[in-house]
Formats: C-alpha cells, structure tokens, sequence
C-alpha cells in the first residue's frame, strides 16, 4: 500500500515510535495506551528476573571460578537493561485507533501484528484489572468475536478510557450486528 | 424469555410445550458407559484384588458399584428433560443443583443426530447443537430413539432457518402469528450429491505419509533385536509410534467410511461412520471456509480432498467422531463440483486467476513453497495457495471474516515481507498468506477489511 505520506497523522506521536509508519495505516487518529503500562510491564519482567538472578548467583557462588564473578553481573546488567529497552518499545508499540466501521489494534516489536475487528463482528467486550493494574489505575479491554484466532486486547488503559471504549463497542456492536 | 421452574408455571407468558423426556433406554446407556470404565480397570487390577478380597468380595463391590452407577443415570434421566419452544431449546437437568439451559436457535450453527455404537445397537440416537462462540457442544441430548432424533433434529432445522436468516427482522419474527406455527416440520426431502467410492477412501488413507513409513517403523525394532537382543524399549517405542502414525488414517477411514453427501430444503446433509454415525446438517449458507488438498501420492489418481469449515464446530469435539470433510476423497470434477455446490461464488479455474506471489526473497523463509504461495480477492472470497508436496487452495468467505490481522516476524522484516490472516468463526477458520510483500501485504489487508465490510449482511431494521 502506498500510504498518502503528505497527509500526516492528525495527532503526531511525541514519542519516537519504534516501528515503521509506512507499515500502518496512518489516516487514522492512533491513540496510545497509558506510560504507566511501562510500571506494570518492568513489575512482572522483574517478577521473573529475580528469581533467575538469586539461582544465577547461588550457582556462581559454589563454583570456583574467579572470572565469573565479574562476567555473571555484567552480562546479567546488559541483558536486563536491553530486557527493560525491549519493554519500553514494547509498551509503547501498542496503538489503537476507531475508524467508522472497525476497531484496529497495532503492536509488537519484535513481532508486529495488526489486527482489524470490524464493530459488527464483537460479540462481547471484556474489561478485565489484576490487583496492580487496579493500583496503577488501568485495565486492560479485550474483544471477543466469534473466530478464536482473533486476539484483539488493548492493555494498559486509564480505567475512565476503558469504561468509554467498552461503552463505545459495545453500541456500536448492537448498533451494526451482522449475522455470522 | 422467563426460564421456568415448572413445565406450567403461572409465569410463563403463553402455554409453553411439556417438558419432554430422554428416551427410558438412556439410563442403560449412560450406566453401561461406566460399566465399561469399571470393567477396564477391573480387569487391569483384577489379580490383585481378589488375591485380597477374594472373588464373592470382588463381585459383589463391582456389582455395587455397578448398580449405583445404573441408579444415578436413572435418577439424573429422570430428572431432565427438553422443551422446544420457537426461538429457543430449554434444556433442565441436575438432580441437587438444578440447571435449567436455554439455548437460542437463532445462534445454532449446525445439528448432528451422532449414534455411538451401543446405541446405535438399541436404535437410539444423540441430537447435538453447535453453538456459535460456545468451546464445547451445547446441550447434548442423549439419547431418543432414531425416529424422534431425527424428527427432533427436522424441527429445530426448520426453527433455527427461521430463526438465523437476517431478513427475518424482530418484528416479523415476534408477530403473534409465528408462535402457533407447527411442532413438527415436514420431513425435508434429500437430493443425493455425493457418496465416497469405499475402495478409493481405503487406497487414500493408505497412500498417506503416515501409513507408507509405518513399515519401516515395523523395521525398526527387528534391526534392534538383531543387534542388541531383545530391548523392551526398542519394541515399545516402535508400538507407541507405530500407533501414534496409524491413528489419523485409521480414524479417517472409520469416520469417513460411507460418506454421503446430500442437500436438502435445510442445508447440507453429511452422512457418515463405519462404527459411530453421525448425520451433520449444515444450514445453507454457514460455511467459512473450504480448504481443497491435492496429495503428492494422490495425484496419480487425480483425487481429491476438501474440508469446511462451520462455525461452531470447535477443536473441543476433534476426540470424538468428527470429521471436517466435504469430500474424503474423488476425482476433481466430482469435487469441484461439490465445492461449487457450496461456494456458487468460486471462480471457474483457480489456477488461471491472477494472484499476488510473494518476492523472490520469499524462498529464505519458505525454500520449497514460496514458489506456490500466492492470495488474491474476488468481490466475496479470500483465495489462498500454498503447499509443496500437496497442493493447497484455502477459500475464505469474506462475508463471514471476524477479523483480519497482519503479522511480521523479525525475519520477515529484514526481508521485508508479512503474513495476512482472515480469522473465521470457530477454531479452524483461519485462512492465511505468508510472507507476501510488506507492501502487498498492507494493499491485502485493507482490501480484505473494504470487502468483506461490503460483503457483510447487515441486520438493521427495516
């Protein structure tokens, strides 16, 4: 697709965006999800991190070598900090935007997808907030249709948007019900 | 719609039909289910126990169990029952928590009228709803005769046709006038298309990968005991795969076994079952998705495989008998000419229309394949070839896409190419492209997102 490069987005990302705008439909009004996303995501990354890091540093300890000592740390810094790189990418890579007839959703880094769901096509609207979600004030909606392969969820959304997004599909659902 | 406790509750809005019973056999069924569950393990554990209880305390704990077993499918059986009532099939069952289903037809998908073997034997018969969006089969009915299952099934058709067609408006569909239409429908009349050649579904299934390297499987643990004397793993590795390879062939030739074809005024009827018979009826209309297969091994034969996709058949009920074919196996023409029963829209010659390849650069992610994918559009279909030693043609509906999504992997970016899915309803709707241009890719998916907007039966009023 050529996109109409002259036309620019009417509301132009602050943020460098790590992903190519040609790849995206950019006629559209793409709205990003909440920074605080990026807490919620760094949270569960070192949920994880650390129990490796404490068994990285046990198994380090009982052996002899020296070098390790110093090699163990450093590359366990790097891969956290392009670990913690990659979720801010990540995080800021998801973007969704309501046209007239379908709801896109974009995001991935390493894996870009885009996903169209057309409004007559949800069969339901899920507003779903784990306990730190809830104290960070966000939620995350996701879409139900009929196909199971659709994977269509926006995480990461101040809870008064995702009240209005989830009010907004689901009329907009009833309103173009299409039968299957 | 009030659910009712009672069959004539004062709540009900009009005098609703009785609730109707399972057929008294049920209990039998149901009980010799976990007789033979019991047996299993009874046998597999038989020595043992009456070494320690001995056979009269064997016997009679097995016939306890059996006998309770009996008591409480009687109970349950006569603690449920159905009620068809015009837009909706309310099912009550439960003994202590009492559940009372309701399901709306205009959300039915498909009917099968499934017999397993025992009850085929006592002439009974399983009526089965599939559900839009539901993961497992809603609201078995097991079991009724065969007569009333199949007069069942008619009835719900003829409602769940009225029901799920989107011309019908609310309005029409609430007139007073439809609630006193008739209980039963008039039997629909079948008009033969199809019935599978039993030699030819038997050579098929033998000419399949998976059969041909069985014998060498079989070699296996012959060389081992040559050389090592006789291993218990060897052979038992050999057997597990042995049977793990021998089980899609086997299980095709005895669900597939007999398959028939035939349209009726209610849909699309699949016959088919060597041991286990299952009849599908396929509302018009509610098929995805066709996938058409041409085998290496096959095409000496010039046979030919198609699969549909219909939503509501879930991948939950893929252990039990079903199958998701059209036609197991037939010459091309007589295939072809099934798919264009089903698909009227299909274009003439789907290797002469003119279709998006992927580039070159293609062949790093898919070296054997690349030169065979490529996708293109009608105004109301998504066509999709790809395969190497079998050749595939994926046929979409685009009136019936759910969503449509664009992938790109970090290889595929380097190479500058993205895959486009159109996901259908069910879980094996999904038809896809890989690695076409980044930018063909895009041009695809708006145009599979204009088309099937423009090819979407909408239901507003009037």
């Amino acid at each position: 697709m050529d996109e109409p490069r002259t036309a620019p987005p009417p509301d132009p990302p602050a943020d460098a965006v790590p992903d190519d705008p040609a790849l995206w439909p950019a006629d559209v009004t793409w709205r990003r999800v909440s920074p605080k996303l990026l807490i919620l995501r760094r949270i569960a990354v070192s949920g994880w991190l650390i129990p490796v890091a404490v068994a990285t540093v046990v198994v380090v300890n009982l052996s002899d070598e020296r070098w390790l000592w110093i090699a163990v740390p450093l590359a366990g810094l790097a891969l956290l900090g392009w670990w913690l790189r990659l979720v801010s990418r990540a995080v800021r890579s998801w973007g969704y935007a309501e046209r007239a007839d379908d709801l896109l959703i974009r995001r991935g880094v390493l894996i870009r997808r885009l996903t169209v769901v057309p409004y007559g096509r949800m069969q339901f609207v899920d507003v779903k907030a784990g306990p730190v979600e809830r104290a960070l004030g966000l939620a995350t909606v996701q879409l139900h249709t009929a196909a199971a392969a659709t994977d269509a969820y926006i995480p990461g959304l101040p809870t008064n948007e995702a009240a209005r997004l989830r009010d907004l599909l689901t009329a907009l659902g009833e309103a173009r019900a299409a039968g299957l | 719609m009030t659910t009712a406790e009672e069959p004539a509750s004062a709540a009900e809005p009009r005098p609703s039909a009785p609730l109707r019973r399972l057929h008294p056999l049920t209990p039998l069924v149901r009980g010799a289910k976990v007789f033979g569950g019991i047996a299993a393990i009874g046998i597999y554990q038989a020595y043992q126990t009456i070494q320690q209880v001995g056979i009269v305390g064997a016997l009679s704990s097995v016939l306890v169990v059996v006998a309770g077993a009996f008591a409480v499918s009687w109970v349950s059986w006569r603690f449920t029952g159905y009620r068809v009532t015009d837009r909706e099939l309310h099912i009550q069952e439960g003994i202590l928590a009492r559940r009372q289903r309701t399901v709306p037809l205009e959300r039915v998908q498909a009917i099968d009228v499934v017999q397993p073997v025992l009850a085929r034997l006592l002439g009974l018969a399983e009526v089965r709803l599939e559900v839009v969006g539901q993961g497992s089969t809603e609201a078995p009915l097991a079991y009724l005769s065969y007569p009333h299952a199949i007069a069942l099934r008619d009835q719900l058709l003829a409602l769940v046709t009225r029901a799920g067609r989107p011309e019908v408006t609310a309005a029409e569909a609430d007139r007073p006038g439809s609630e006193t239409r008739p209980a039963t429908a008039p039997v629909a009349e079948e008009r033969p298309l199809f019935t599978v050649d039993r030699r030819s579904l038997i050579q098929s299934q033998l000419l399949t990968p998976n059969t041909l390297s069985l014998p060498f499987l079989a070699i296996f643990p012959v060389v081992a005991l040559a050389f090592e004397g006789l291993s218990f793993p060897a052979i038992f590795g050999a057997l597990s795969a042995i049977v793990g390879l021998a089980q899609q062939p086997v299980r095709r030739v005895l669900n597939e076994y007999g398959f028939a074809v035939a349209d009726t005024d209610q849909g699309l009827r699949l016959r088919h079952g060597m041991l286990e018979t299952r009849t599908q009826t396929v509302a018009p209309g509610r098929v995805q998705a066709v996938r058409i297969r041409r085998p290496l091994l096959w095409r000496p034969f010039g046979w030919v495989r198609v699969e549909i996709a219909v939503a509501g058949y879930s991948a939950a009920g893929q252990q039990e008998q079903r199958t998701g074919a059209l036609v197991p196996v037939a010459d091309e023409a007589t295939a072809m000419a099934l798919v264009r029963h089903v698909l009227p829209q299909l274009p003439d010659d789907l290797d002469a229309l003119p279709m998006t390849p992927p580039p070159q650069r293609a062949r790093w992610l898919a070296p054997l394949e690349y030169r065979r994918l490529a996708a293109t559009t009608t105004t109301e279909l998504f066509i999709t070839r790809a395969g190497w030693l079998t050749e595939k043609h994926d046929v979409a509906v685009l009136a019936r896409a759910q969503s449509i999504r664009f992938t790109q992997g970090p290889v595929q970016r380097r190479l500058g190419l993205a895959s486009v899915y159109s996901d259908l309803a069910g879980d094996h709707g999904t038809t896809a492209i890989h690695h076409l241009a980044t930018r063909d890719a895009l041009a695809l998916v708006s145009d599979l997102v204009e088309l099937s907007r423009a090819a979407r039966p909408s239901r507003q009023p009037g």
